[in-house]
Parts: structure tokens; C-alpha cells; sequence
């Protein structure tokens, strides 16, 4: 990491002049700390980073802590686990962290509705240099209340070996050809395809969507035609023994299955492009498609950081520009080639590519991705509904039809 | 000795215009006062949760009141909308065949080990405290466990491949999914029930048996008839705790099936789950809450009848018992 890149300086600039000169005091160390126009003396921050796990975690913790040296506030970086209760009890009881990482799908919405979070636009924040759908990801009625560094989508992963040995040369561009594919890869000892099931950690939603999209449905609409051709996708691997049937008892963990080459094709995000753990050549290849020549279309979730509403506006201040030197492109950067998550930043996209080129599907993928947000809370009760339409079409043998209707909510 | 002459004898309590307790009155006070902080605790950690259930559940508490404070009053709206809510009646028929078929094995095969470890045999001494071990493991560990050991590739289905057995994927299996997660409730609360057991047969009688014994009562009438009435009040108390404790089943649920396959092991406490921390739907959480508050209240009901039923019949038991002999009414 660390220092504030000169091209978010220029950015920022056109911010307001406030904020100008706290990055002026950020940015201009290229290494050298100029003595700060603002003053942020005094100023203390409490950040809330909900990614438990490393390198993600300590990489941020040392961001902020590097941007808060050469911004002079102190900051307490703290990491927090089941982040919605915590924050839902921060907001009830005024103690909201100064600035909190947040899931762009859910908690953003949330607490951007109740008046939790600042407009960072105010704040000279700015989400130049993203493409429209990352950009998206930070904003709430029209208003910036996210700094996003990270994002993450999916695509499929598959086994070039096995792939090989079933004599298949191209990854499957269309659902038939998955379809023909995962039956023809599927043997004895391994399954053709593995896809979450499970309805409690939001991996099987979350891998359906892009399926569901790619068939031209509309998320919002359970029981359109996209949608039952996608459960229908899922009822003919269930159906023809490509898909094991405990998938039903799998969400996140399914990787584990194709990683311990137990299922030939995945459905994953691009934390398993820098998974040095695997232990066979693997490839990459966008969603398939209902008919071919489609383009496909996934779902888009994102980090973002929100910064707490507050009368005290130097506080506010410090929190934005403390933001911005954490979202610089170099740490944007670090962090996907450590932790595997696709940069905000366009230009980091495309450095992330030169280093990691399986990531190409997933940046490929990126500027026609849906926003999960655009669903708003109904996106909660919509992940059971297709959960449920899923496991009832395969475990049950209902049509992927009755099983949505079934599912979808009456009235 | 009256109250009215114990306070005329006390030095100095005649002080004009004070008005005196009598020493009925001041006893009375200092119980009171006893009782306090036991219902200080009481009101704060029973009543206030119990009643802002009960307020939470007749209202749209949703995220936004942690925030704004602000839940609108709906009435019975949450309770109509989980009574029309398909998967309600599957959650309790569920609930309640979890908590039956559990305890029912809980006891049979609690009281069994507990039979067992009162006999001397190799390993009688330490075998009672591994057996504990299992109850020592947070709910979450036991679900992860055995997850993967009745997964398709898992141990469980090793061992009977082994012995020419069927083999399943049981948790992924509607017909066999609810019965998995019973077997590990019950292997979960195993070691609870036969360590209480092992205790509670400490205090029979020794002389009981051994007069039964005499008497010429083979092994099931001595315990048909000696040893089960004896700890059947710790039986009837064990029974009671398990049953509320398992009629809240969630934990074990959510890691094994998380209420699947297609909603095959939800139960009421799950649904409760889901609609708090997945749909943030608190009012009907609430609302399922207080559906399993009902149940609850009615095995507790039914305990408290019998168990003062049960009372009265033993004080009968005994009145006749100490009766003079030749007394005849």
C-alpha cells in the first residue's frame, strides 16, 4: 500500500474545496507527508471491517492505519462478525462506526434508507474511474453514500483434465451444452457440475442469479420465463446424476467439491483464482446462456465503505478522506491479487488481468452485471423463493414451473 | 405473644406523630424486602423479554425500528400472515416429532447407560465422563461433525458399506433427512440425560432392592416397580426441561439441512430464525415465538397438573400408610 495516488487527488479535486485540502495533506505524499491543510488533529476513527479472514483483513487494517499516519487522525480498526445485528444494534444505540464496511446488496440499502450514512458526494467523494455498474454499487436513490474497492461476480470454472479426458475442447456457452457436458464428465468417482443448494448462507441465490438472468429473466419476477428456465437448468443436472444430490446441503462450501475434484465444472467467484491450494489446471469461461449468441449477464456484489452521518463535519471529513487513500488503485490492486476480489477501479481491473489472466471472464463480465440493490428488501424474500423453487424442483421432482409458483409469494 | 403488646414493650417507639410497624408488619416488610432482588431479576430477565416478545410480535418491527424506534402497531397482522404461511403446519408437525421421538430415546437409552455405569465393570469409572464429552460441544461443532460424517462420502456410510448395509445421502434425503437431525439431537443430549440418571440412581434405596430382591422380583420388576418410582421425579423433571429445550430446536437444524431438502426439517424455531436474521421480518418472528411460547406452556401445564396430582396421591399414599392399624371410618 498506501499513499494516495495523484490521479484520486485530481479526482477529488472536484470535490468541494474542503475536501480538496484534506487530500492535499493526503496525496501529495508520492512519500512525503506535507504538512496537512486541514487539520485533522485529535480526529479519532473507528472503522468496521466485516471480512474476517486473511489476507483480506490485515491488508485493511493496514491500509487504514498507513492512510490515517499520513492524515494525522488516529484510527481504531476493528473486524466484526455478524455484522448486521452489530450495526443495526450501532444504529439503534448512536454509536454507528465512523466507518463501516458494508454488503452493497443489503446492509448499504438499509442503512443509506435510514438516514445511517453520509452523502459522500457532499464530501467531494467521487466514483470516477468505475464503470456505471460498479459505480451503482455505492449509491442509494441516486445519492453516493459507498466507497467501493472491491467487487466480486462469477463465472464457471472448470478442469481442463477432465475436460480433456471426456473429450470436450470448448467450455459450455449454452445451457444444453452444460447440460451435455456435466453428464458426459460425470464418472464414478466425480459428478459433471456442483452448484450450491443450501438456503441459509446465500451461496445458492446468489450462484443462481446469473443463470436466471442469463435466460433473460427478471430477479424480481419469480415465475417469469428466465426463471423457470434456469430451475429447469438445475432439475435436468439433478435429474440426470451430473449434480450430486446433496447439493441441497451445500452453499459456499460446494467449492470444496471442485477443488477436491469431486465435480468437473463450478460456479464460483474469483477468490479461487488466487487459490494456490489447487492442485489441477483449471479454466474459466462466462456463464452459459438459455440460446446461443446471448450475452451472458451476472450478478455484481461489491465492499463498500459508508461513512456514519454526524454533526461533527471535520470528523466527516477525515472519514471521506481517509476513504479515498484506502481506495487507491495500488491498494485496490494488492488486495485482489492477494484475496482474489476484482478491483472497483477500472484501470486496477485492467493491471489485475495482466497479472491474473483467468480473471479476464470476470472483468469482461462486469460493466453489463445486475445490482443486486436495484431489488431492494425484496431481495431477501426472493432469495428463499428461488432456494426453495431449486431444492422442491429437484429433491421433490416438481416442475420448475409449479415449483416457482408454489414458492413465489401469493398476491 | 400479639404484635400490638411485643411493640408496647420497645424502647423509644412511641415517638410522637411516627406511625409504628407491628412486629407482623415488620416482618412482613423484611420478606418483602428479600424478596427484591429475586424479583427485581425476575421482572427484568423474564417478564420484560416476555412482554416486548409479545409487543414485538403485534407489531411491523422491522430494521428500520432499531433505528427510528418506530414499530406500528398491526394487531393479529403476523399472526395471520404465519397462519397462512404453508410451512407452518410441516414446522410444528416437526417440532413436535423431534421433541417426542427424542426424549422418548433419550430416556429409554439415557436410563440404559445410566443402568450400565451403576454396575462395576473395566472402564466403569472413566466411561461415564467420556460419554460427556459429546454434551460438552457447542451445537454448531456437533451439526459441522455430523454433517459431513452422514454426508455421501462419509463415515457413517463407510462403516455401512462395510457391512453390506444401504448407504444415503441422509441428510439430503427427504424421507431420511428429519430422522438424521433426531438422531443427532439425541445423540447429542445422550450424555445429559444418562449422567442425571446415574446420579438420580445413587439415591435409591439400597435396602428397597435388595428387599425386592428377596421378594423374588426378577431385573424388570425391580425396575418397573423399585427403581423407577423412585427417580421418577427426576425423570418427570428431566423430561419437562428437554422437552422446552428441544421444542427451541434451531442450532442443530440450521448447520445439518438449514430446513431442508425442500423445507422437509423446518421446524418453528427455525422459521422464527429465518424471519428475524434472513427476511428481517422481527413481527412474525416474534409472532412464530410466541406460537412455540404456547406449546411450551402447554406441556408445562400439563406437567404441573400431574405433577400435583401425582403429590396429592402420594400424601394420600402416606396418610393411609401411618393410619393405626384396625382404624376404620
Amino acid at each position: 500500500m498506501a499513499h494516495l495516488p495523484r490521479r484520486s487527488l485530481a479526482l477529488a479535486l472536484t470535490g468541494g474545496a474542503a475536501t480538496a485540502l484534506i487530500l492535499t495533506g493526503c496525496a501529495s505524499g508520492g512519500g512525503t507527508a506535507a504538512p496537512s491543510a486541514t487539520d485533522f488533529s485529535g480526529v479519532s476513527l473507528t472503522v468496521w471491517n466485516t471480512i474476517d479472514y486473511d489476507p483480506y483483513q490485515s491488508l485493511q487494517k493496514q491500509y487504514f492505519e498507513d492512510c490515517a499516519d499520513q492524515l494525522g487522525v488516529t484510527v481504531d480498526v476493528q473486524t466484526i462478525t455478524d455484522s448486521t445485528s452489530k450495526y443495526l444494534q450501532a444504529a439503534s444505540s448512536k454509536s454507528f462506526p465512523d466507518i463501516a464496511q458494508l454488503s452493497t446488496d443489503v446492509q448499504l440499502p438499509l442503512f443509506a434508507s435510514q438516514g445511517v450514512l453520509a452523502d459522500l458526494g457532499a464530501l467531494g467523494v467521487t466514483t470516477d474511474g468505475q464503470t456505471d455498474s460498479v459505480a451503482d454499487l455505492g449509491t442509494y436513490d441516486g445519492t453516493l453514500y459507498g466507497v467501493t474497492t472491491n467487487v466480486e461476480d462469477y463465472v464457471l470454472f472448470y478442469d481442463k483434465a477432465a475436460f480433456a479426458a471426456a473429450g470436450i475442447t470448448e467450455p459450455p456457452a449454452t445451457f444444453e451444452e452444460l447440460v451435455a457436458d456435466a453428464k458426459a464428465l460425470t464418472s464414478s468417482g466425480e459428478y459433471g457440475i456442483v452448484l450450491p443448494g443450501e438456503g441459509t448462507d446465500g451461496a445458492a441465490p446468489v450462484y443462481f442469479l446469473p443463470f436466471l438472468l442469463s435466460a433473460g429473466g427478471d430477479p424480481a419476477e419469480p415465475t417469469s420465463d428466465g426463471a423457470v428456465a434456469a430451475v429447469d437448468l438445475y432439475k435436468q443436472l439433478f435429474d440426470d446424476g451430473s449434480l450430486s444430490k446433496e447439493f441441497v446441503n451445500w452453499g459456499w462450501d460446494s467449492s470444496e467439491q471442485w477443488t477436491g475434484q469431486k465435480a468437473a465444472i463450478q460456479v464460483s467467484g474469483p477468490w479461487n483464482l488466487v487459490d494456490t491450494s489447487i492442485p489441477f489446471e483449471y479454466g474459466t469461461a462466462p456463464i452459459p446462456t438459455l440460446n446461443a449468441g446471448e450475452d451472458p449477464q451476472v450478478t455484481l456484489l461489491g465492499y463498500t465503505y459508508g461513512v456514519a452521518a454526524s454533526d461533527d463535519a471535520n470528523k466527516q471529513a477525515a472519514a471521506a478522506a481517509l476513504l479515498q487513500c484506502r481506495a487507491s488503485e495500488e491498494n485496490q490492486l494488492e488486495t485482489a491479487v492477494q484475496g482474489g476480489y476484482i478491483p472497483a477501479l477500472t484501470s486496477a481491473q485492467e493491471s489485475f488481468v495482466e497479472q491474473v489472466p483467468a480473471a479476464q471472464s470476470f472483468v469482461d463480465a462486469i460493466p453489463n452485471a445486475f445490482n443486486a440493490a436495484s431489488l431492494g428488501t425484496d431481495w431477501n424474500e426472493l432469495q428463499q423463493v428461488y432456494v426453495a423453487a431449486i431444492q422442491n424442483a429437484t429433491v421433490n421432482g416438481v416442475s420448475a414451473k409449479d415449483a416457482l409458483a408454489e414458492a413465489a409469494p401469493q398476491g | 405473644m400479639t404484635s400490638a403488646a411485643a411493640a408496647a414493650r420497645r424502647p423509644g417507639a412511641s415517638a410522637p406523630g411516627r406511625r409504628r410497624l407491628s412486629l407482623t408488619g415488620r416482618r412482613r416488610l423484611e420478606l418483602w424486602l428479600f424478596l427484591v432482588p429475586a424479583a427485581v431479576f425476575f421482572a427484568v430477565f423474564f417478564v420484560y423479554p416476555l412482554c416486548y416478545g409479545v409487543y414485538m410480535s403485534t407489531t411491523d418491527f422491522t430494521t428500520g425500528t432499531f433505528i427510528t424506534g418506530k414499530a406500528p402497531f398491526v394487531g393479529a397482522d403476523n399472526f395471520v400472515s404465519i397462519f397462512q404461511s404453508p410451512l407452518l403446519g410441516k414446522a410444528i408437525l416437526n417440532t413436535l416429532l423431534i421433541t417426542v421421538v427424542s426424549i422418548s430415546a433419550e430416556l429409554v437409552i439415557g436410563l440404559a447407560l445410566a443402568l450400565l455405569f451403576a454396575k462395576t465393570f473395566p472402564g466403569s469409572r472413566w466411561l461415564p465422563t467420556l460419554i460427556l464429552l459429546p454434551w460438552l460441544l457447542p451445537a454448531v461443532v456437533v451439526g459441522t461433525m455430523w454433517k459431513w460424517l452422514l454426508s455421501e462420502s462419509g463415515a457413517v456410510n463407510d462403516v455401512l458399506a462395510a457391512l453390506g448395509l444401504p448407504t444415503d445421502a441422509w441428510l439430503a434425503d427427504p424421507s431420511t433427512a428429519l430422522w438424521a437431525v433426531i438422531a443427532v439431537a439425541i445423540w447429542a443430549s445422550l450424555p445429559y440425560w444418562s449422567i442425571i440418571l446415574s446420579a438420580a440412581l445413587r439415591q435409591v434405596p439400597p435396602e428397597h432392592l435388595e428387599a425386592a430382591q428377596l421378594d423374588g422380583a426378577g431385573a424388570w420388576q425391580r425396575l418397573r416397580y423399585v427403581i423407577i418410582p423412585s427417580i421418577w421425579p427426576v425423570i418427570s423433571v428431566l423430561v419437562v426441561m428437554s422437552i422446552v429445550y428441544t421444542l427451541l430446536i434451531v442450532d442443530l437444524v440450521l448447520v445439518l439441512t438449514g430446513g431442508g431438502p425442500a423445507d422437509n426439517t423446518v421446524t418453528l424455531g427455525l422459521l422464527s430464525y429465518r424471519n428475524a436474521f434472513e427476511l428481517f421480518h422481527f413481527g412474525d418472528a416474534a409472532a412464530y415465538g410466541m406460537v412455540l411460547l404456547g406449546i411450551s406452556l402447554v406441556f408445562a401445564i400439563v406437567y404441573t397438573w400431574l405433577s400435583g396430582r401425582e403429590g396429592a396421591e402420594r400424601a394420600s399414599a402416606r396418610q393411609r400408610a401411618h393410619r393405626p392399624k384396625g382404624t376404620i371410618r
